[in-house]
């Protein structure tokens, strides 16, 4: 039943975290208000995430997407793990992506994992939302 | 129109028991991906508490809400916390940024459940979804007590912590702000009131302030979030609300004026939602204007 017109598409909801030691988040955070302003919502769960607390809110916020913004290098280890907690926990839907600065050979090992896309240093925020937009909630259906 | 079976509550409860909260949280954005009238959650056999947490940006709600989880955790209850932050009327979009300030709380505790949610829509929509959430996680029995976080910056917010069967008013000392509090019409939905940053000077001044202001015999406490500090103390207060509440018909006398207070968020929401997609004309006056909106807003709701 509706009063007024078409109800529209629920707005995609992303976790961004930023797993690690590494004490910055200045690019996650300008990755987090961007999506803000291209309509999505946006949790943004801090520094110093564990891939047990990161799983935790993705499965809680019921999320769409994972986030997960790396500088500190040891983005293949958390990624692992990730993909490896995503899939025991029914949620292999979840379109996953990387930021951050990834060495070239290291992005297979990351699909390996079921990282789905990897975006550089640089990316202009316009082509993540692209890609999220036109990604999101179709994981597996392709 | 869709109500929850109990197969699905079931499956919902089976799985939150053992700390797995995907059923949950699925069901959750169906709550909220549903305009309010479309929703129907079945009384709970057993209420658990329902408490709102407001006040000014920045008084320290969520880092609060982090330590009551710990609070309440460590005193064997089982939490749930509905963080509610402003969606940008915009873009639609929202950061939702309560979760950070909990994280630290969280880690070893599975049983804790945080849900964050942007305030999507109008006034009654949101304050309607919130409280069929609410509903929902009361319906699970999987919780004792239930923290609704919101900021408290204007009327909305003042609806959806209406919801909640207490509301706590969360301010920090210095004038300004409580009588900012007072203005925004929360002072008169506040059950309890916290004077947060009780490490800041003019606590003693804030809280006699509240005490006057208040009127009546409210709680008001004092904490310091960032360090836990009277915090256990809030946490005892709260649970003796909630026996009061329970002991007699309180509670059931105060549903059933929440109640009806529901139903009219709903109502609001359906008329606000109809006048959206009408084409009003502006040469028309007020009177025939409302006229037409309610009287579309009738034939719709019928249909
Ligand atoms: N000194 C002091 N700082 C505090 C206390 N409680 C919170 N803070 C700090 O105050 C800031 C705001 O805290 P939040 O918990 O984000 O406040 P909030 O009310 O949830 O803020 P909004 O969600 O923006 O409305 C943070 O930097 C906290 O660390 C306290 O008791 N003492």
């Amino acid at each position: 039943m509706t009063a007024g017109a078409e109800r529209p598409e629920a707005p995609l909801k992303v976790v961004v975290a930023k797993p690690g030691l590494d004490g910055h988040d200045r690019g996650a955070k300008v990755v987090a208000r961007a999506l803000r302003d291209s309509g999505m919502e946006v949790v943004y769960t801090g520094i110093y995430q564990t891939p047990e607390s990161i799983l935790r809110a993705v499965v809680q916020e019921d999320a769409d997407v994972l986030g997960l913004s790396s500088l500190s290098g040891a983005h293949l280890e958390y990624a692992k793990e990730l993909g490896e907690l995503l899939r025991a926990n029914d949620r292999a839907d979840v379109l996953f992506i990387v930021g951050g600065t990834v060495p070239p050979e290291d992005a297979e090992a990351l699909n390996d994992y079921g990282v789905h896309a990897v975006f550089g240093p640089g990316t202009p925020t316009g082509e993540l939302v692209d890609y999220i937009k036109a990604n999101a909630r179709r994981v597996g259906s392709a | 129109m869709f109500e929850f079976d109990e197969m699905q509550i079931d499956a919902v409860v089976a799985k939150g028991r053992q700390g797995l909260w995907g059923p949950l949280a699925r069901a959750v954005s169906l709550v909220e991906n549903s305009p309010p009238w479309e929703v129907s959650v079945p009384r709970a056999p057993r209420p658990c508490h329902i408490v709102g947490v407001t006040g000014p940006p920045g008084a320290g709600k969520s880092t609060l809400t982090g330590r009551l989880i710990e609070s309440c955790a460590d005193a064997g209850q089982r939490v749930a916390v509905l963080a509610i932050d402003p969606s940008s009327p915009l873009t639609g979009g929202a950061v939702l940024g309560d979760r950070l300030r909990m994280e630290t709380h969280l880690s070893g505790r599975p049983e804790v459940f945080v849900r964050s949610l942007a305030s999507r829509g109008s006034h009654g929509a949101v304050a309607g979804a919130t409280r069929n959430i609410a509903r929902l996680l009361e319906l699970s029995g999987l919780f004792d007590i239930v923290l609704i976080e919101t900021v408290g910056a204007g009327q909305t917010e003042v609806a959806i912590v209406e919801v909640a069967d207490t509301v706590l008013l969360v301010t920090v000392p210095g004038l300004g702000d409580a009588v900012q509090s007072i203005k925004a019409g929360l002072m008169e939905v506040a059950d309890a009131f916290v004077v947060n940053m009780a490490d800041r000077p003019g606590v003693r001044e804030t809280t006699r302030h509240l005490r006057l202001a208040a009127g009546r015999a409210n709680a008001v406490y004092q904490t310091v979030a960032t360090e836990g500090q009277g915090v256990d103390e809030l946490r005892v207060g709260l649970q003796k609300r909630w026996q009061d509440l329970t002991e007699g018909d309180r509670l059931q006398e105060l549903r059933l004026h929440k109640w009806s207070s529901d139903a009219s968020l709903v109502a609001e929401a359906w008329v606000a939602d109809c006048a959206a997609t009408m084409d009003l004309e502006p040469q028309d006056s007020m009177h025939n204007a409302v006229n037409r909106i309610l009287k579309e807003a009738a034939v719709r709701w019928t249909q």
